[in-house]
């Protein structure tokens, strides 16, 4: 194979610190409201969608813990929810999805809910983003 | 990051400059001989065969030095590659033209004149005179005849102004002159060649995963010597990073150099380029399609020297990475060629 002129290509940005000594921008994490859907019902399913929006890479599968609280009801619980697929390389810009979670609002009708997503990857690297909804 | 190591380079320019003082080193008969054998065949003589003999000694006729001086003429005509040289043994008649001449003592040495005719044996405007000093006779393993004329400063060389060859007009040629063959100046041959190439990596965070250095494969191919290209690969496992297992390494490394011929030996130098991929292999990546790999590019400079024995040769280069991206290399590479178009 004959390369010329090469630029990186790929996460390189999990390698280049310990390989180099060189450090690069990481991956960052966020919930992607505009992916992410909600079917009322009892329980409520949420399928939410997290998007890489930093400018380094990260690999799957993505750990997400919700945290629900709302403003009616005692504490909601915790849900989790897997995102992308192992071993899959997630870079910037990319939307990855979660396995749908399910939350019973019976107790809280008409409140609004609050959700703290913790996603982690298999690498350790943690990010924190949240986001609410009126609990329909 | 780029890394600078400029101080590498004044001893790449003395390198330079040790090449350029050492030529006088290699002052010989064969080297004079050598300057004879070009300038023919830059003449633009129209010649389909030639024959040399004839030598003999102006003074007594005698012909005790016409083997060495004829063979070593023929050796030096078959270096431009110009021409069909007949052999010793072949009969100089049947040749389309005669390089002959004549010899004498002079100050110690030997004073020859050289000269062209066609097949009637009519002169050709082409000649040539050279001195051969004494050094160059014993290190020839040649001595003077008895009986052999001495030209003193006031006995010219049988040269007429109007026979010399516009090229040269001294009658003392010096050796190793800018258009001589050792200079670049070389029929095109192609070198195709394999070999081992070293990397020792100069980035001290990189070296030890790869033990401080990387053993390498390497093919390539040389254009007349001014421009080498290589294709490289090596392979390190790693261990002690996570779920990655290994990396590879492929490459392309390009020079622009100059070569400097001494006979059988070629040395070279000059600036070049090396664009490569570092690639990562994760075990945790399996995704398909999904791959990490490093652009570990560099500008470099190298100097080499290639030995060769007729058509196949030997080649030992090293290179520098003057600026390079994530990691420079020494690389040494030792391979066989074999030539091609000469």
């Amino acid at each position: 194979m004959l390369a010329f002129g090469c630029a990186d290509r790929g996460p390189t940005n999990l390698y280049s610190k310990p390989l180099f000594n060189q450090s690069q921008a990481g991956a960052q994490m966020s919930f992607d409201g505009n992916d992410s859907y909600l079917v009322a019902g009892t329980p409520t399913v949420l399928s939410l969608a997290i998007k890489n929006t930093g400018n380094g890479s990260t690999v799957g599968p993505i750990t997400g813990s919700v945290s629900l609280t709302s403003t009616s009801c005692a504490v909601l619980g915790t849900v989790t929810a897997s995102f992308g697929k192992s071993g899959q390389v997630i870079n910037p810009g990319d939307v990855v999805y979660g396995t749908p979670m399910t939350v019973d609002f019976s107790a809280c009708s008409g409140a609004e809910a609050f959700f703290a997503l913790t996603m982690k990857d298999s690498r350790g690297s943690t990010w924190v983003d949240g986001f609410s909804t009126n609990g329909q | 990051m780029a890394k600078t190591s400029w101080s590498r380079l004044s001893g790449l320019g003395l390198l330079a400059l040790g090449l350029a003082l050492c030529q006088p080193a290699w002052a010989d008969m064969q080297a004079k001989l050598n300057v004879v054998g070009s300038a023919l065949a830059r003449s633009g003589q129209s010649i389909s065969s030639l024959a040399v003999a004839g030598f003999t000694d102006a003074g007594s006729g005698d012909a005790a030095l016409a083997k060495a001086l004829e063979d070593g003429l023929r050796k030096a005509l078959r270096r431009p590659g110009k021409f069909k040289v007949l052999s010793a043994s072949a009969d100089p008649s049947k040749a389309g033209a005669l390089l002959t001449g004549t010899y004498s003592e002079q100050d110690g040495g030997l004073a020859v004149h050289v000269l062209l005719q066609d097949a009637s044996g009519a002169k050709l405007p082409f000649t040539r005179d050279l001195v051969l000093t004494s050094d160059d006779l014993q290190a020839a393993g040649l001595s003077l005849p008895e009986g052999s004329v001495t030209v003193t400063e006031q006995e010219p060389l049988l040269v007429k102004p109007a026979m010399v060859d516009p090229y040269y007009n001294s009658q003392t040629i010096p050796t190793l002159a800018p258009s001589a063959p050792r200079g670049p100046g070389r029929p095109f041959h192609v070198d195709v060649s394999a070999g081992y190439k070293a990397f020792f990596p100069t980035n001290p965070s990189f070296s030890p995963w790869v033990g401080g250095r990387a053993d390498g494969a390497s093919v390539g191919l040389s254009f007349n010597d001014w421009v080498l290209v290589d294709a490289d690969y090596w392979h390190a496992n790693i261990n002690g990073l996570g779920s990655v297992d290994g990396l590879d390494y492929f490459g392309t490394a390009l020079a622009i150099t100059y070569p400097l011929r001494l006979g059988p030996l070629t040395l070279y130098l000059g600036p070049g380029g090396r664009f490569a991929d570092v690639q990562v292999h994760d075990t945790a990546i399996n995704n398909d399609g999904d791959q990490a790999s490093f652009g570990n590019n560099a500008f470099t400079a190298v100097a080499g020297a290639k030995l060769r024995y007729q058509k196949v040769g030997l080649d030992l280069r090293y290179a520098y990475d003057l600026v390079s991206s994530y990691t420079g290399y020494h690389t040494v590479r030792l391979g066989g060629f074999f030539e091609f178009g000469r």
